[in-house]
């Protein structure tokens, strides 16, 4: 479990973190979206004991991360600036990580060569970028960490190694119930992927869910009644976060428990009554209370 | 993995050696080449053995006189290596995943301490052994065990020394470039600083030199400056500068625990660090072009400084839009500082000019004036030691000090200073330990002659003493050379010279006759003799006193190296002391001697020539 409470940093005059608190259940994935500059590097930066807080707590089942040569033993981490030593090829690269990790894996390092297509001669330094980053991710995941930390991890990867990526992700937290954080600034990548996600913004926790919860909370209505009254009746007993009419049909966007929504609108005996799925967006849209700029940003 | 015995970890360090051992590799190969080959290479080509200037360390002939490449390899491998092992800290993406490994702060800063003082020890380690057998092979010198231990321990103190310095300016330092410059920096700050500081005392000091202990402490604070000033470091040298070093270390450690990392890339890690460097670019610059330009007064300064502020300012600010509140504010304060700074030396703040020491306080102490202590015998080793001739040298001391204002115009050394002819006046004090003081003086020529303390300084005891030659030096030591100056009034034009040289029992009979004659006109001076205008005819005469076979048994039993004394020919050449006199119509009996030898008809005919009337 990752526990981060009242996290506070400052660069000079700058606020990078308030008063932050974030939560990473074991075995599960965490989402961390956010803006560019609003401080999820920074964030991770603390996760992986590179930065040290103000101020505030940062343990990763139960231990502080600050300087603890036990716990970053059990940390995988791919930053947003890769980072390999000049000249080396990836096997050598892999001999510097073994030799740190004690929980390398020989055959998951050649079973993930393979699948990436990578021959141990690959020099580091002449790949693209996106093959660096399939690098980097061999070269993590082969630690076996308990926690795995990852930057924007699959920005520059096209679609078919974002697939392979995140199976090998998914299938480690089932497995291993491997501890996932995963930053980006896009919304849309973390859906079907990750079990809770935070939204921070100008350095302080926004929201932080469990995806599930969230979308049992919120719900898309669309619903027509005999009269106007009845629909007000109806209506007057909800917490409706949004409404449009089309004609004799409105669509409601209402927080509450489908149940009971589904016994204050069938109390009022409803022409047309239809529960519609909710993307990630839009839950995220309604849950912040309307599509501003910030969220905007992270859902296009 | 870690090693469980220790803060080390050897993965860092395995892969330190396997990334960085081209630099070892190349800087053993350079080692090699300007050091042991150097040496061995007129053997090789079947040249003679003999080492010019030898001196009797091997420290000496290799780093004095044979190799000043590995002079420069001791500053350049150090800086170097610790810019490669320490250069993750210095790039946002290598300083977080180095610090993100499972390494803790210390185990990473030792690991690559560690890793960067072997690779730079190395080349020293592998080519140090072979030092010997290049001076058997050039010079049949047999080193010894005791002096290559000694050499190798002064190796190591050296490059730990700027190792450790070089460390710690990658700690305060935000980039690859900065840590450079800075390292090397730290090895030379304080000379940097003392250089600029001699420059404005000598521009502001009446009486300013640089034969004080300033500037040998100075020197002490690196054994990389030291070395090149000093015999053979003390236990105590070596000591000291390695507890420093690992001072220094322990210091470096401690910072690199609160360094903020995010800074990796910058300029500058801590605040602080920003206005030092500005302060000193405006500093360095000013006083540059205050030496150059010093004519123009006070917008020398200046212009140093608006140049110093400029590139100062984009340095630590990173960009070229440096005109803002925060730089304009600190610009002020950098020139309240160099204000306050000049003022201290031009006002003479703290007393420089005014400090005569107590005689009790000297030891003993010299006195340099072409005139008055020319014939002082024992070339600048003659020293007052009695404590009346000390005082008689402080009160004379004191006296120009109290006459200051009379010499103004004759202490300017960039003005003429009208008829009067003036002199320089050096004096130099050891008051113990390492401690001495100096002070160089110009004064009016009149102002010596009149000087009763100066009077007495010459008549006293130890003076004669010093002036007796044919009592201080036997002839069969000394060879003396005369000569006519060019374009001296001589007969038919010709340069003229004759030496004489002890090989045979008449030679050595005509230079104690020399000697003689020449101490019988000595003898006969008076004080204000001295002061006489020096007539335009001029012979020089120049003793050269080998040192004797007696200094040579002598040195040779107090050496820690006595095997390196095995020729007396070599030793008595480095060992000489000279003398040079002008001979002008007052030395008679010199004169006449020398006609009297008879030494040509050239000679003869030029001595009639310019001292017959």
């Amino acid at each position: 479990m990752i526990e981060v409470k009242g996290l506070n940093k400052k660069f000079d005059d700058f606020e990078a973190l308030i008063d932050l608190n974030l939560n990473v259940q074991t075995g599960s994935i965490y989402g961390l979206v956010g803006v560019n500059g609003s401080g999820k590097t920074t964030l991770i930066r603390h996760l992986t004991g590179v930065l040290r807080q103000d101020s505030g707590s940062i343990k990763m089942d139960g231990e502080d991360i600050y300087d603890n040569e036990n716990i970053k033993r059990r940390v995988g981490y791919i930053p947003d600036e890769l980072y390999f030593f000049n000249s080396y090829n990836i096997y050598a690269m892999s001999r510097f990580y073994k030799n740190l990790y004690p929980g390398w894996s020989d055959e998951r390092y050649s079973k993930m060569l393979a699948d990436f297509s990578f021959k141990n001669t690959d020099r580091l330094a002449k790949l693209s970028k996106g093959m660096q980053k399939q690098a980097q991710f061999i070269l993590t995941m082969s630690c076996m960490p308990d926690f795995l930390i990852l930057d924007e991890p699959i920005d520059g990867l096209d679609p078919v190694v974002r697939k392979k990526v995140w199976r090998y992700v998914v299938d480690d937290v089932a497995e291993r119930s491997m501890t996932v954080l995963v930053s980006s600034h896009n919304l849309r990548e973390m859906e079907g992927i990750c079990d809770s996600i935070g939204i921070l913004s100008a350095g302080s926790m926004k929201l932080e869910r469990e995806l599930d919860e969230l979308k049992s909370d919120i719900h898309k209505v669309q619903v027509a009644f005999h009269s106007r009254e009845d629909a007000e009746r109806a209506f007057a007993s909800l917490n409706v976060l949004s409404r449009e009419g089309s004609g004799s049909v409105e669509h409601l966007i209402v927080r509450g428990g489908r149940q009971e929504i589904e016994n204050h609108v069938f109390a009022q005996d409803p022409i047309i009554f239809d529960i519609l799925p909710l993307s990630l967006e839009e839950v995220f849209i309604y849950e912040m209370g309307g599509a501003k700029d910030e969220i905007k940003s992270i859902l296009s | 993995m870690k090693s469980r015995a220790s803060c080390l970890n050897t993965a860092i360090i395995r892969e330190n050696f396997k990334r960085f051992w081209p630099i070892t590799a190349v800087a053993t190969v350079f080692w090699f080449l300007s050091g042991p080959f150097m040496m061995m290479l007129p053997a090789l080509s079947g040249v003679s053995g003999d080492i010019p200037h030898l001196s009797y360390t091997a420290y000496d002939v290799i780093f004095k006189h044979i190799s000043a490449g590995s002079i420069l390899l001791n500053l350049a491998l150090p800086v170097a290596l610790s810019v490669a092992c320490f250069g993750y800290l210095h790039k946002s993406s290598s300083s977080n995943v180095m610090h993100a490994v499972p390494v803790t702060r210390t185990s990473l800063y030792l690991s690559n301490y560690l890793s960067g003082l072997v690779m730079s020890l190395i080349p020293m380690i592998i080519n140090a052994p072979l030092v010997p057998l290049a001076l058997l092979a050039r010079a049949n010198i047999n080193m010894g065990a005791a002096a290559l231990l000694q050499f190798m321990l002064e190796e190591f103190v050296i490059i730990f020394f700027v190792y450790a310095l070089s460390v710690f300016a990658a700690m305060v330092s935000g980039n690859g470039v900065i840590h450079a410059l800075t390292a090397i920096a730290f090895n030379f700050l304080a000379h940097v600083m003392y250089l600029l500081y001699s420059f404005h005392a000598s521009m502001n000091y009446f009486g300013y030199s640089t034969g004080s202990s300033e500037r040998d402490l100075v020197m002490m604070l690196s054994p990389y400056s030291y070395m090149l000033e000093t015999e053979p470091f003390t236990a105590a040298d070596l000591a000291g500068y390695s507890i420093f070093a690992l001072l220094v270390s322990a210091l470096g450690l401690a910072v690199y625990k609160i360094r903020r990392l995010e800074r990796a890339g910058d300029s500058y890690v801590f605040n602080a660090a920003r206005y030092i460097i500005g302060f000193l670019f405006c500093f360095i610059a000013s006083s540059i072009t205050a030496a150059l330009f010093g004519n123009i007064g006070v917008f020398s300064y200046v212009i140093g400084f608006v140049i110093g502020y400029i590139f100062g300012q984009m340095i630590v600010n990173k960009t070229t839009k440096i005109f803002n509140a925060q730089s304009l504010k600190a610009g002020v304060v950098y020139a309240l500082a160099i204000v306050l700074l000049v003022g201290a030396v031009k006002l003479d703040v703290f007393g420089y000019e005014k400090r005569v020491p107590q005689a009790s306080s000297v030891k003993n102490a010299r006195l340099y004036s072409w005139t008055v202590v020319n014939y002082s015998a024992d070339a600048g080793d003659f020293s007052f030691k009695k404590p009346e001739n000390i005082a008689l040298l402080t009160a004379f001391h004191q006296e120009i000090v109290n006459n200051k204002d009379n010499f103004k115009s004759s202490e300017s050394r960039y003005q003429s200073f009208g008829n009067e002819r003036t002199e320089w006046v050096t004096i130099e004090y050891e008051l113990g330990g390492r401690l001495h003081m100096g002070r160089e003086y110009r004064v009016n020529a009149g102002f010596l002659r009149r000087s009763e303390a100066l009077k007495a300084l010459w008549e006293c005891d130890e003076s004669v003493a010093a002036r007796n030659f044919v009592a201080n030096f036997a002839p069969e030591n000394c060879e003396i050379f005369l000569g006519t100056r060019p374009f001296a009034s001589t007969y038919g034009d010709k340069d003229l010279w004759y030496e004489f040289i002890p090989s045979g029992a008449d030679d050595v009979r005509a230079i104690r006759g020399l000697m003689e004659a020449l101490q019988k006109d000595i003898d006969n001076f008076e004080f204000s003799d001295l002061f006489d205008d020096p007539s335009e005819r001029i012979i020089d005469l120049s003793i050269s006193i080998r040192a004797s076979r007696a200094d040579y048994e002598k040195a040779k039993a107090e050496s820690d190296s006595p095997e390196t004394f095995d020729n007396y020919n070599d030793y008595a050449r480095m060992n000489s002391h000279y003398i040079n006199i002008s001979l002008d119509s007052r030395f008679e009996s010199t004169i006449k001697y020398i006609r009297d030898l008879n030494l040509s008809e050239d000679w003869n005919k030029t001595l009639d020539l310019m001292f017959k009337n």
